[in-house]
């Protein structure tokens, strides 16, 4: 449908120089080997975006976003018991013969229902559509919306299209993902704004009723020019889910951001799913239920602090530091709900190399302690879990400009590039620590790789990347070393 | 000097909607003259603020006088200092022509808050639409209304791009010329924003979910729509730290401390897609049964997310089972 649009609105315009604003355009293609350590696959992916903007009618756009993946190794068995000596499947071996079309977004809308007046403020999407509020959820429905730019108000429904799932392609009876209906309302006061947003997911699954209300209360507030403050309270109805307040105030280019978030009932997450389990010689041996076994969260308060400024003219700097403290009972603590400390600091650099290139260098790092206290046994989940872990990742990388050169203003390059080439590697350490290790135990994940970007024209460019890491030998089957390729091109206009 | 600073930076500024709010309402033209240069209303000698706050201007030299003075002294001439005028720039690297864009009303770019600055997004309305507006003074054009004063003022002249001789023309022609962006060829897709740093990869979370972003206006193959800010990369495109490595214990830690965080992209079916199959630890799957006890020992909560000690360990560690 949505293509047929495009073709329609191509076919019908006139001034081919006016396409190039009217027509959205990118379809890429990758070749993506990944090998070693007990993996063999070769995933053949594409992507496509196709769209128009106000072509039929000034105020219609429409939008589609795909991707498709195969894997052209084979399918490895999906039952352990048809292959036990298999290698392990990649995601798109996890789908019906190893193939995959994950339709993302596919919707016409129209923005304004006439070019004057109040129905200029009214706007409607029907199709695939994404709407990240108080919960990311795809839909295939319609949103009808009012927005006057002080006042905002829209209503949506439809059938959740949960995009991952693959309970229909295994062919099980219950394949209805659900329906979501909601909606969502914005005042804005000089420098306050007002919103509150409210969603029903309904859905049945395996004869059971998992329905969930979602709302959400919030308030921003912009007292100065540079600060601005949110203060939200979120609901899974008829619990307060979480109470939050972020403030971030800006001073020239330096921000400083203070994030509080405490839990005070149950999330929503993992709740919406189902998954189908793993048998082997005809046993379950894993869930089926609608969630993974990750036990919500107990209540925690958590508080993060973060700067963001300009050491020099070549260099960023954000360092960070945050703490959790859960606020349940200790007796009723999965390994999940640990007290913890997190710090870190991210580095960006740019260095003029000459009067066309430069390199750019980035750095970060994150440190984690965590502190749980040992009450469970070798049934109850609250057994085990890291207590330290040290993550870095870093890189650094050549760009060229483009033909169009702008000379470089403070020392950085702002022109389109014709060339990036960059290395990076990372590498994340983290200590164990359970009764039933004699010792701590210590883990090292590391990795490597290269990758590059040639601009081959304004609307074509190649991406060429190759990757090697080196897994836990603990928790990564032989710990050996995957090699990763992924060699792409890309169109769009 | 520091004195007159703070008065620009606390004193109460001149209200709009006060003045919009008036019955009679007053129009923008009857303060504001539409001339190709900036004038500052009541430069007249007062006119037209004198029309209505008369009795003003023969009090002793007070808070009035401060919405356009750092301060008065009448007993001399050319003692009375004014503050700067537009009190708020829209942005110090914006050429903006009031004179030539007086065929759309008022209100089209400016609400009742006409002190806040107009965001860009209403300069797209019309200037990313080509059935109102010219392609040469398309939005994606950016030096039609950016200016880089340094670097128009010092490196333009020494070098020959056609690039620089737009935004030199733009920077030297007056407001109501003709756009003599018309001749420069360059894009946005062309000129990085000021803001795309190195840093900028991990820092763009807030801009692309602005309802102002302004990602399409280079980045190809987006549909704009501020709703689809996230999925529009994102559904296609990994974060860095998801490489080869990410499926192991790495994203097991952050989905299970920050889930929002993953459901910026994904929702909850990807994570049971994945999980519905074993993971890479678990291969070759024939050896497992020997080799899955220090995992276990160490990080029993990574067992039991897809298993049950009854559904599995029992099997074999309950009563009558293999020891």
């Amino acid at each position: 449908m949505i293509l047929l649009l495009g073709l329609m609105a191509l076919a019908q315009s006139e001034q081919s120089s006016d396409l190039a604003e009217r027509v959205i355009v990118r379809l890429g293609v990758s070749y993506d080997p990944v090998l070693g350590a007990g993996v063999a696959s070769q995933v053949l992916g594409a992507d496509a975006a196709l769209g128009t903007r106000g072509l039929l009618m000034p105020t219609l756009n429409t939008y589609a976003l795909a991707r498709g993946a195969m894997d052209l190794a084979g399918t490895p068995a999906l039952s352990l018991a048809e292959d036990p000596h298999g290698e392990h499947p990649v995601l798109p071996s996890v789908y019906q013969r190893g193939r995959t079309l994950l339709l993302h977004l596919a919707y016409a809308e129209l923005e304004g229902f006439a070019p004057e007046g109040a129905l200029a403020n009214l706007h409607l999407r029907a199709g695939r559509q994404l709407h990240f509020g108080v919960a990311a959820v795809t839909f295939d429905g319609a949103t009808l919306g009012y927005d006057s730019g002080r006042f905002s108000v829209a209503v949506r429904g439809g059938q959740r299209a949960a995009v991952f799932d693959r309970a229909s392609t295994l062919g099980r009876a219950e394949t209805n993902p659900g329906l979501v209906i909601g909606g969502d309302a914005r005042y804005t006061l000089e420098s306050v704004s007002f919103r509150a947003e409210f969603l029903h997911f309904g859905r049945t699954f395996d004869g059971n009723d998992f329905s969930a209300d979602v709302g959400e209360l919030a308030v921003d507030i912009t007292p100065t020019d540079g600060l601005g403050i949110t203060a939200r309270a979120s609901l899974v109805i008829p619990e307060l889910s979480h109470l939050r307040l972020q403030t971030a105030y800006e001073i020239g280019r330096t921000v400083i951001v203070l994030d509080l978030d405490t839990k005070v009932g149950r999330d929503l997450s993992y709740d919406l799913a189902g998954g189908s389990g793993t048998a082997i010689g005809g046993r379950r041996t894993t869930l089926e239920s609608l969630r993974l076994n990750i036990p919500d969260a107990q209540p925690y308060l958590d508080a993060r602090a973060a700067v963001m400024f300009d050491a020099t003219d070549w260099l960023e700097l954000e360092p960070m530091f945050g703490a959790r403290k859960v606020l349940g009972d200790d007796a009723d603590r999965s390994p999940y709900d640990a007290d913890r400390l997190v710090w870190g600091l991210m580095a960006g650099a740019h260095f003029p190399v000459a009067s066309q290139s430069a390199l750019e260098v980035f750095g970060d790092y994150a440190g984690f302690l965590y502190f749980r206290p040992d009450t469970g046994t070798f049934t109850d989940a609250s057994v085990g879990g890291e207590s330290v872990v040290h993550d870095v990742t870093t890189g650094v990388r050549y760009v060229r400009r483009g033909a169009f050169a702008m000379p470089a203003i403070d020392g950085r390059l702002l022109s389109r590039r014709s060339l990036s080439v960059g290395l990076f590697g990372f590498a994340s350490t983290a200590r164990w620590a359970s009764r039933y290790l004699v010792s701590t135990l210590d883990e090292l994940t590391m990795g490597a790789g290269i990758d590059g970007r040639l601009d081959l024209a304004d609307v074509l460019d190649l991406r060429v990347s190759y990757e090697v890491a080196r897994g836990s030998s603990t928790f990564a089957g032989d710990g050996g070393l995957l090699h990763g390729l992924r060699v792409g091109v890309q169109g769009r206009f | 000097m520091i004195a007159a600073l703070l008065l620009v930076l606390v004193a109460e500024p001149f209200r709009h909607d006060t003045h919009l709010g008036l019955k009679p309402a007053l129009e923008c033209q009857s303060c504001h003259a539409f001339s190709p240069e900036t004038v500052r209303p009541g430069k007249n000698d007062h006119a037209p603020c004198d029309s209505c706050h008369a009795e003003e201007y023969y009090r002793a030299p007070g808070a009035f006088c401060q919405n356009c003075h750092l301060s008065v002294d009448p007993t001399k001439k050319g003692s009375s200092p004014l503050v700067p005028y537009p009190r708020r720039a829209a942005s110090n690297d914006i050429a903006f022509s009031h004179a030539s864009h007086q065929a759309a009303p008022c209100s089209t770019c400016h609400d009742q808050n006409v002190d806040k600055p107009t965001p860009m997004k209403v300069c797209a309305s019309c200037h990313d639409d080509a059935s109102v507006t010219s392609d040469a003074v398309r939005i994606k054009k950016c030096s039609v209304c950016h200016l880089e004063p340094a670097f128009v003022s010092m490196v333009a002249p020494l070098i020959t791009l056609p690039f620089a001789e737009g935004l030199e023309a733009n920077a030297r022609a007056p407001a109501s010329a003709p756009p003599a962006i018309a001749r420069a060829p360059a894009t946005l897709a062309e000129r990085r924003p000021s803001d795309h740093t190195p840093m900028f990869r991990t820092r763009h979370e807030q801009a692309a979910r602005d309802d102002d972003n302004k990602c399409n206006y280079c980045h190809q193959g987006i549909s704009g729509s501020h709703r689809d800010a996230c999925n529009d990369c994102h559904a296609t495109m990994r974060p860095r730290s998801h490489g080869l490595r990410f499926q192991g214990p790495r994203h097991g830690r952050v989905a299970a401390e920050s889930p929002a965080k993953c459901a910026t992209c994904h929702e909850t079916d990807f994570c049971t897609a994945c999980h519905d199959i074993p993971p890479p630890s678990h291969f070759p799957i024939s050896s497992f049964l020997t080799r899955h006890s220090l995992r276990a020992r160490t990080n029993a909560r990574s067992c039991l997310t897809c298993h049950t000690f009854e559904s599995t360990c029992e099997r074999c560690h309950g009563i009558g089972g293999a020891e």
